[in-house]
């Protein structure tokens, strides 16, 4: 956009002189004393000021997508000097209605590189390191090498995957004083926030029933008795796509592919007299897209980052512990201490029980894994006493334990057995004990 | 895309088709939330902000990023160091340069549709034109949809708040003092059709229309399978099961049921309902349809009634008198959509005061998904929809005489805006905030609920803040803006500290007054006195309103959200103010 010229009054009377402040905006907080604040000193034990802290603060942003970019301007703009970002994806056209540092000719390239190089023109004293990786792909080093680490992340799995993580690394180094993790998410209108301390408060895997499971569909309503256009579009993309194109790998962000999934979603609604089949209906089921709005994306990532300014120089108590905050019906908000949950997989007691009939079949309880609200599994693989009953991968693997899938567990396993349970959303493995009922 | 036909297209449709799926792209993720409709009324608006600090560019990235048409920022402040370390959208180049002209300018870079313009003027010469150039910005600020005051004082927001309430102009004021933010939004009167508000589906379930009686007549469960059975809708085998029990309390087992049928259920004949819903499963009782059923008794088997929020509206004089065909035609197009509500809303108590709907709202025809087979479910869909497209024609003929009785002409509500008033017609809502100079000049209307909500102190605080910067001209903590330069830079953390101590007890008193004024019985009555929290008191005065990025930051998500919403009339704005406690990281908010 061009802006237009400015009106600028003809007296320059009227302008106030640019002012040199004096300690001022965070300053104030690092330097002033604050009797009224428990946890602030001036100086700590070993010497070290509020401002030292923060000098010296080693942060790593997860995620350099809607959340990710205001994280990173926020920390910027805390004062934080030594800053990583770690993100696996690139830009998308879709993105730049609210990740504000890219633009449209950054398109295709990775999220993480563009987004260092916009603060390192900013603030150019500020040290950004951009890693264009997985998170799975960086070394225990690596994580430990941080003060704190904040994550902007819109995949559920990521975020379980990240907690469990550095849990597992707290585990090896001690709980006292490890590295805190702030974690935000957003969906439209909404989004909530979490100051996770390693043992001293509830996990990010202790909440997990308070995120519904994704929305599925049963296979048998998508084969037999569909009733929302979204049934047909499932068909369309689950059904009818790996039967025509064995060897093609569906792409949401092809339109090409996309409109093959209009045609046949519509054909088949037309079948069934169900309306409302959409290309962008489309995309939204194929993909999973979850609605994201700028302003949300906002008020999450600073409510992220005031906790991590706070969390590292001790200006101001931190968060205890989650935040959730709701802007479509009113404005609605409420902070509270969400409970530790004594049988969370990665900070409880781990262990989970279960009742099932022995004559269901280890395909059955498998399922039974991924539907449970606690658990909320993708694709486990199990092993009891060393035994492999079955396992997602690799395929060699696969297929020698598929036979399995089939019996009854009753003929696999002695009832009170535990089962270990691995799967990709968690970096350490389940216990899991079945009794028969 | 495909286009059979684009070898007929002129080069311009092209370029237009080009265009808008670009935006559909862009704006794909928003879209989703509300819709072409909302878009447009966002690229239609025109945001008039007071104010350049990192407060206001940080709301205005929040409203370029998804597109309004134009914003103006209206300051005289030059970037200075503190703004470089705290503003975003201020490059480290930009020292002495207007303020406003800079974030205008790094804004603008967010989207190339957005017209932006700045106007280096102070935001208090606004108000008080003698100029022609402060004329323009009084015309630019009346012609705005939307009005946003960034930490702008007392006095001026008063004027501001006059100003925008005498035109229907929303007002959003904002303040922050370092990790305290207070926002308040002010309209007169904000009329939203589609709220997205999450309610239960009105099924009629206790007041089945007769098509719906005759399809669920149609249907004989004892004929059907195990396998058809467990495909039945809930809809359906709700109304069986209502249908047994009106003729179980009839005392005539042989009656169709509609005889006696119950128009809403006690307690206990909700749990006997339950068990009637349970005896109609003759093979499996554990089916997911019978599931459903039974779990949606306690929500569904309630008196169908208007809900609250709509019967305020119907009841409403606004609802009842014609309008003034001259005045409402003379309007602007934000102007409209209320004075098209209330015709509306006209035409809609005719509807529900009309024999044919007999004290019901208009159906929405919105059925959720439920377990069944394609064909029920179907026909079951069809039914809803069809008995929605009837009522929608009678209340069509009722807004036709609304026109006629206002003297407008038959087309000034289109028919698609009436298809959208009917479908959310158990939707509506109507928000109607306190003025900001009303609250200024006569206290909050409802102490107790800022008590209650936990923000009196933060509330008596901020407005204490205020009463300080009109009596010393500068904020609690804060050094006098009026100092030598030099005096400003040599000041140390000890000078500092001193000045917080003693603004602190200052404030502290300055606040107590506040409450005892708006509370005059408060010692008399023997009730309990109100006082702010001193910690609280030294935290305002340990910020010297200075700016963080971060409040700022949430701050300016706050507004955007709010803005959104009041541009696009869509979603429900808060109502009408909302205080954010970074010390504590919670958001409080209450009426005053």
């Amino acid at each position: 956009m061009s802006p237009t010229a400015a009106v600028e009054p003809t007296t320059t009377a009227a302008l106030s002189s640019p002012q040199v402040p004096c300690i001022a905006g965070v300053d104030r907080y690092l330097k002033l004393r604050a009797a009224h604040v428990e946890s602030f000193e001036l100086a700590d034990e070993s010497g070290k000021t509020p401002q030292d802290l923060l000098d010296e603060a080693k942060i790593l942003v997860i995620g350099a997508g809607g959340l990710g970019c205001e994280i990173l301007k926020n920390l910027v703009m805390s004062g934080f000097k030594h800053i990583d970002v770690i993100d696996m994806d690139t830009i998308d056209i879709s993105n730049l209605n609210r990740q504000f540092l890219f633009r449209k000719r950054d398109v295709g390239r990775p999220k993480a590189e563009v987004a260092a190089e916009f603060l390192r023109r900013r603030a150019p004293d500020v040290n950004i390191t951009a890693h264009y990786k997985r998170i799975q792909d960086m070394s225990e080093e690596f994580y430990l090498g941080f003060t704190l680490i904040v994550c902007g992340l819109d995949s559920i799995d990521a975020r379980r995957w990240i907690n469990a993580f550095i849990y597992s690394l707290a585990e090896q180094h001690g709980f006292e004083g490890f590295k805190p993790i702030v974690d935000g998410g957003t969906e439209g209108f909404k989004g909530n926030v979490r100051v996770i301390l390693p043992m001293q408060n509830a996990c990010f895997e202790c909440g997990l029933d308070l995120f519904s499971p994704k929305t599925t569909y049963p296979i048998c309503t998508i084969a037999n008795t569909p009733r929302l256009p979204e049934h047909c579009i499932e068909w369309a993309s689950v059904l009818e796509w790996p039967r025509v194109f064995p060897d093609k790998k569906l792409d949401g962000d092809d339109p090409d592919h996309i409109n093959w999934l209009v045609d046949q979603a519509t054909a088949r609604a037309a079948q069934f007299s169900i309306s409302g089949i959409t290309y962008s209906l489309t995309q939204g089921v194929v993909k999973n897209i979850i609605p994201a709005i700028a302003s949300t994306n906002a008020i999450i990532a600073a409510v992220c980052t005031n906790e991590a300014l706070k969390l590292v120089t001790s200006c101001n108590p931190y968060l205890d512990n989650y935040m959730f905050y709701s802007g479509d019906d009113g404005v609605y908000s409420h902070t509270f201490p969400y409970a530790q949950n004594e049988s969370c997989m990665v900070c409880g007691h781990k262990r989970k029980s279960m009742a099932v009939a022995p004559d269901m079949a280890l395909e059955e309880l498998i399922e039974l894994l991924k539907e449970d609200p606690s658990l909320q599994l993708k694709s486990p693989s199990l092993t009891v006493d060393s035994t492999n009953l079955y396992f997602q991968r690799p395929k060699a693997l696969e297929e020698r334990t598929r036979p399995n899938l089939e019996k009854k567990i009753g003929d696999l396993f002695a009832s009170g057995s535990t089962l270990t349970v691995t799967d990709p959303v968690l970096p350490t493995s389940l216990q899991v004990t079945v009794v028969f009922a | 895309m495909r286009r059979s036909s684009s070898e007929n297209l002129t080069a311009t449709d092209t370029k237009r088709m080009r265009n808008e799926s670009d935006k559909a792209q862009l704006y794909d993720r928003q879209l989703r939330l509300w819709q072409k409709t909302g878009q447009a009324a966002l690229e239609g608006s025109r945001v008039c902000v007071l104010g350049s600090s990192a407060l206001a560019a940080e709301a205005l990235k929040n409203l370029v990023l998804p597109g309004i048409g134009e914003l103006v920022v209206i300051d005289d402040a030059r970037v200075n160091e503190q703004d470089i370390k705290t503003n975003f959208f201020v490059r480290p180049d930009d020292k002495g340069k207007p303020r406003a002209q800079c974030i205008v300018e790094n804004l603008s870079e967010l989207n190339p549709d957005v017209r932006g313009s700045a106007i280096v003027m102070a935001p208090t010469d606004v108000v008080t034109a003698s100029s022609s150039e402060q004329e323009n910005a009084t015309i630019l600020l009346d012609a705005a949809s939307l009005v946003i005051a960034c930490n702008q004082p007392e006095s001026l927001v008063c004027k501001i708040s006059q100003r925008c309430w005498t035109s229907g102009t929303p007002l959003i004021v904002a303040n922050s003092a370092g990790f305290l933010a207070r926002i308040r939004t002010s309209v007169a009167e904000h009329a939203v059709i589609e709220s997205h508000v999450d309610t239960k589906p009105d099924l009629r379930l206790m007041c089945p229309f007769p098509a719906l009686r005759s399809h669920v007549d149609s249907i004989n469960l004892d004929t059907l399978d195990s396998t058809d059975l467990a495909h039945v809708p809930y809809i359906v085998l709700i109304i069986k099961a209502l249908q047994k029990f009106a003729s179980k309390h009839s005392g005539n087992a042989d009656a169709s049921g509609w005889e006696g049928y119950p128009s809403s259920l006690k307690w206990e004949e909700k749990s006997e309902l339950r068990a009637l819903i349970r005896q109609l499963a003759t093979v499996k009782p554990d089916e997911e349809n019978f599931e459903e059923a039974t779990n949606s008794v306690m929500p569904q088997c309630v008196r169908y009634e208007i809900p609250t929020e709509i019967k305020v509206i119907l009841e409403d004089p606004a609802a009842s008198v014609d309008s003034n065909a001259a005045a409402v035609e003379s309007q602007s197009n934000m102007q409209q959509i209320n004075s098209k509500f209330w015709l509306l809303a006209n035409a809609l108590r005719r509807y529900v005061e009309s024999d044919y709907a007999q004290g019901k709202l208009p159906l929405s025809g919105k059925i959720p998904d439920m377990k069944a087979d394609t064909s029920g479910y179907i026909a079951l869909q069809r039914i809803y929809k069809e008995k929605a497209e009837q009522d929608k024609n009678e209340l069509i003929k009722h807004v036709a005489d609304v026109l006629t009785a206002s003297r407008l002409p038959a087309d000034f509500i289109s028919q698609e805006e009436i298809d959208i008033f009917a479908k959310n017609a158990n939707l509506l809502r109507l928000v109607r905030t306190s003025s900001v100079h009303n609250e200024y000049a006569n206290g909050p209307s409802d102490l107790d609920m800022l008590s209650m909500n936990e923000l009196l102190s933060h509330y008596a605080l901020f407005r204490a803040s205020d009463a300080f910067f009109s009596k010393h001209v500068r904020y609690p903590g804060a050094p006098a803006p009026s100092t030598e330069q030099a005096a400003r830079s040599s000041l140390t953390a000890e000078d500092l500290n001193k000045l917080v101590e003693s603004d602190t007890s200052e404030l502290v008193g300055m606040a107590n007054e506040l409450l005892a004024k708006w509370q005059p019985n408060n010692h008399e009555n023997g009730g309990q006195k109100n006082t702010v929290s001193d910690e609280l008191a030294a935290e305002f005065a340990r910020s010297g309103h200075c700016e963080l990025h971060n409040v700022a930051s949430v701050c300016g998500g706050v507004i955007a959200q709010e803005a959104i919403k009041l541009i696009t009339h869509q979603y429900v704005p808060g109502n009408n103010i909302f205080v954010f406690d970074g010390v504590q990281g919670r958001l409080l908010s209450a009426k005053v």
